[in-house]
């Protein structure tokens, strides 16, 4: 089922406004560069894309951190646009990709223990800030959201790598039983922690780029779906959409939008024939989903070459295999659980402008169905299907439908 | 439009491992609070918690309780039996156990699946499962840490376990999937304290709206560990005493929560597909209600508007009157603030008939279990329909005027009609009428019939009562959970 989009917001890494960020993505533009807060040379992969912006003043930064702090602001902007008001029939859904652990902020906590374990409250764990729990709860920032504009209709928060997928498909289904009129879905991620880049970096999932690489030459990385692409470039971005019945909506629509999420294998390794399965979901939910006819994709792009190849071939069935294959994640990073939502943002744009962005670091295509886009090329299509995977192996997947 | 039944449950509490130890020690009465073992927690403030009788969880452990009984009697492992406890050793070795939690949900996941039968066909099922805050242990940063910082640039160089930080929100899960091998999709709720209702009411809806044929759905949460006691702590949160009473909800005298940790997890299936498989139900999710406060992060209504209407909500989806409810397990979490405030609720959802339905609370026999509260507390709300038995709140000795409800005594309350689904009597369960029981009753307006016996047991036989529970979850920063359950 297809619900209208009728505001929205983001914070990426090549800024806050919609318009300006969609130019320079089309244009070839990309915000990947050495780690900004960290010592680059500290990981094996030592580039990410990150917000150059800090949040917004706030009352609530005594509560919440920089990524909660974006994910507020970006909702509350997306209702602002749609016009939307609060009450009871306003729904509330965020995704939450992991309560990123900001240890070096516990460290009044953690630096006089000893590895004996004994005497911890003493020794630091009494030193803990009083908001530190609500710091770090999964919620907070729902619960300050939801308070904030008086939501008082149903609401989750979801966490996960696919967390942004299941707030909208949670969206989606209460507004589909008219539980609610509305809903504000919002998520927010960030690949570039300390402890996220050692794990990505121990299981190969991000690229790795020689020690004594020059981390601002771009020639050091290859993009997805490139034949030595090994990896994806972490990154972190928060989103927000506004959700309303098609009955509803009529001229302030964007874009007609269908979601599905799920999990795509098991241990940690994504697997392909989930994203059949989605995809098959998605196309039996979604009536308009069957015109397989101009649909652009974009990609997964977690330039891992097993998946890249069946990922490919799977969509082919359906679409096409001379179907345009893009990549927001060569421009913006991977942005885990904030993948779904800004696809739903970007795809639309692209879509109203007609013209797709080429993919950055994509030297030699690899192999495989669809044709990966190596410079921006026109388009006619009105449809648009977004994936998001990422290690562990949880998957969303998005489409969305310009308005007649 | 399919029913959503429950055909498997398991459960993992400060009581020990199984659904039964767990019914079987509501039944008694009992309470699991005591002083924290697995850690040294002697300088911390708050001591007491409702923590799972167990250490440490190991592979051996696990693979005792995770295998089915049919299992247990073969001495020769098949193959797929082979694979699960290798996995189990794997999991072990690589560290992924010292996230209780993990433990917690894989043994609850076990015994749910095995109680409903569950085979490769089950294996399609989806799972909607809620979780409570990453964990991270000190150990993770030995080698590591110095007084200036985390050294990450040392961290290749350590012998350090394999999964570390524990801040994956979503480990739980994923072994979940990967012990069951499920193939369905995936949804991790983490909506705080309401997570656990929230999980169990998504997939009553996934399987009425034909989403899913077969959801395995509940939750698990540890915050029983420095971090989380510490932080808690800090917050002002838990009860100040250190004693086995110190969390009295509806009391009088109540002053905080204890922290709890635990799992519950449920085989939930579409009635026709548990008819088809010869499954019995244990009793069906027939409604639920989900709203938010969109008031404060910090409090909930002090009027409980929203959280009535969630409980309404909850019976309009079930078809149910209030006065059908016979029992309600509140969230009731025996801070100054959250019991009133749910009473109001109730008396704004259910009207006249609010001071009528026994109402208890057993957070303070085994904690707040944070994201699992609400899981839990729907196993606890089973007890009905299996046993016969209402349970008790422990603790609860001095009736609040600000929580002028039913607030079944420590005791519990015999019900045996909820075995047959019929209206019927509640009688109490003990020997003589507690002080409580009697000062509650007459609070309750209900019209009370004494049958005095010549044996111990006094039976009072209260008016005639519904057979429906509502389970009630309120989670921090204001989201709302109501479930109705019956026959």
């Amino acid at each position: 089922m297809s619900v209208a989009i009728t505001g929205w917001a983001w914070r990426t890494g090549l800024g806050s406004s919609v318009d300006e960020v969609i130019s320079q993505i089309l244009e070839g533009k990309h915000a990947i560069g050495p780690h900004r807060d960290l010592t680059p040379h500290t990981y094996a992969c030592p580039i990410s894309v990150q917000i150059k912006e800090k949040p917004k003043r706030s009352r609530h930064r005594r509560f919440a951190r920089r990524m909660e702090l974006f994910g507020m602001e970006v909702a509350h902007e997306a209702l602002a646009m749609s016009g939307v008001q609060g009450g009871e029939r306003l729904g509330a859904f965020a995704g939450v990709g992991g309560l990123r652990a900001h240890w070096d902020e516990m460290m009044p906590a953690l630096q006089n223990q000893q590895d004996d374990h004994q005497d911890m409250w003493e020794r630091g764990f009494k030193l803990f800030h009083p908001f530190w729990m609500l710091k770090h709860l999964s919620n907070n920032a729902h619960a300050l959201f939801a308070a904030d504009v008086k939501a008082q209709g149903e609401g989750l928060t979801f966490g996960g790598a696919n967390a942004g997928a299941c707030a909208l498909h949670a969206a989606i289904c209460a507004l589909k039983t008219k539980a609610i009129d509305a809903a504000v879905v919002f998520a927010y991620d960030s690949l570039v922690h300390p402890d996220v880049l050692v794990e990505l970096a121990a299981r190969k999932r991000a690229v790795r780029i020689p020690q004594q690489a020059n981390v601002g030459d771009d020639q050091t990385w290859k993009g997805p779906y490139d034949k030595n692409s090994d990896g994806l470039i972490p990154g972190e971005a928060a989103a927000a959409l506004v959700l309303e019945r098609v009955e509803s909506t009529s001229e302030r629509t964007l874009a007609w939008l269908s979601c599905v999420d799920g999990a795509d294998g098991m241990k940690y390794e994504p697997e392909p024939r989930h994203l059949s399965t989605l995809l098959s979901r998605l196309l039996s939910e979604d009536e308009a989903a069957a015109d397989s006819s101009r649909c652009v994709v974009d990609g997964a792009s977690i330039g891992c070459p097993l998946w890249d190849l069946a990922e490919r071939e799977i969509l082919s069935k359906h679409l096409g295999v001379e179907s345009p294959l893009i990549s927001l994640t060569s421009s913006l990073g991977h942005v885990g659980a904030a993948q779904s939502l800004v696809q739903s943002i970007a795809l639309t744009k692209f879509l109203a402008h007609g013209l797709l962005p080429p993919i950055i670091g994509l030297e030699q295509p690899s192999d495989g169905a669809l044709r990966p886009l190596t410079a921006p090329e026109a388009t006619l299509a009105k449809r648009a299907l977004g994936i998001s995977a990422f290690a562990p192996g949880l998957m969303g997947m998005i489409q969305v439908h310009l308005p007649e | 439009m399919a029913k959503a039944v429950i055909t498997g449950v398991g459960v993992v509490s400060a009581f020990g491992i199984g659904r039964e130890r767990f019914w079987d020690a509501l039944s008694e009465g009992e309470s699991a609070v005591g002083s924290i073992k697995h850690f040294d927690a002697s300088t911390f403030p708050c001591r007491y918690v409702g923590e799972v009788p167990h250490a440490d969880f190991g592979a051996e452990l696990l693979w005792k309780y995770c295998q089915s009984d049919t299992e247990q009697e073969q001495s020769i492992l098949n193959t797929r039996e082979q694979k699960q406890l290798e996995l189990l050793r794997a999991w072990e070795s690589e560290g992924r156990f010292r996230d209780r939690k993990v433990a917690f949900g894989l043994l609850a996941a076990a015994e749910a699946w095995s109680q409903a039968q569950c085979g490769e066909e089950e294996e399609e099922a989806e799972l909607c499962l809620a979780l409570g805050l990453e964990c991270g242990l000190l150990e993770d940063f030995d080698g590591i840490l110095g007084k200036d910082g985390i050294h990450w640039e040392k961290e290749s160089s350590q012998q350090l376990p394999q999964v570390r930080y524990h801040s994956k929100v979503d480990l739980c899960a994923h072994s979940i999937l990967d012990w069951l091998q499920l193939k369905g999709s995936t949804r991790i709720n983490v909506s705080a304290c309401a997570a656990g209702g929230l999980a169990v009411a998504h997939a009553a809806a996934m399987i009425e709206r034909g989403q899913a044929s077969i959801v395995i759905c509940g939750a698990a949460d540890s915050m029983v560990n420095p971090m989380g006691v510490g932080g808690m702590t800090r917050l002002g949160a838990p009860s100040p005493r250190n004693a086995g009473d110190a969390c009295k909800p509806f009391d009088r005298k109540r002053d905080g929560m204890i922290i709890g940790e635990g799992a519950s997890i449920f085989v939930m299936e579409a009635d026709w597909r548990a008819e088809k498989r010869g499954v019995i139900p244990l009793a069906s999710v027939l409604g639920w209600g989900s709203t938010q406060d969109g008031y404060r992060s910090t409090a909930p209504r002090p009027d409980g508007r929203q959280a009535a209407k969630a409980m309404k909500r909850a019976l309009e989806r079930a078809n149910c009157l209030p006065e059908e409810i016979g029992y309600i397990n509140a969230h009731g979490t025996g801070t100054p603030l959250n019991d009133p405030a749910e009473c109001q609720a109730i008396e704004t959802a259910l009207g006249p008939y609010a001071r009528h339905i026994p109402i208890s609370s057993i957070k303070g026999a085994i904690g707040h279990l944070m994201a699992a509260s609400g899981a839990i507390e729907v196993a606890a709300s089973l007890l009905p329909f299996v046993r016969g038995i209402l349970p008790g709140t422990a603790h609860y000795q001095e009736p609040d005027p600000d929580c002028p409800l039913h607030i079944i005594g420590p005791e519990g309350l015999m019900a045996p009609t909820f075995l047959s689904g019929g209206r019927g009597s509640i009688h109490a369960m003990t020997g003589e009428r507690s002080q409580t029981t009697a000062a509650s009753l007459e609070a309750s307006e209900l019209e009370v019939i004494d049958t005095s016996t010549e044996t111990q047991t006094q039976d009072v036989e209260l008016q005639k009562a519904g057979t429906k529970v509502l389970s009630n979850s309120f989670g921090f920063g204001g989201q709302n959970v109501a479930l109705v359950l019956g026959h």
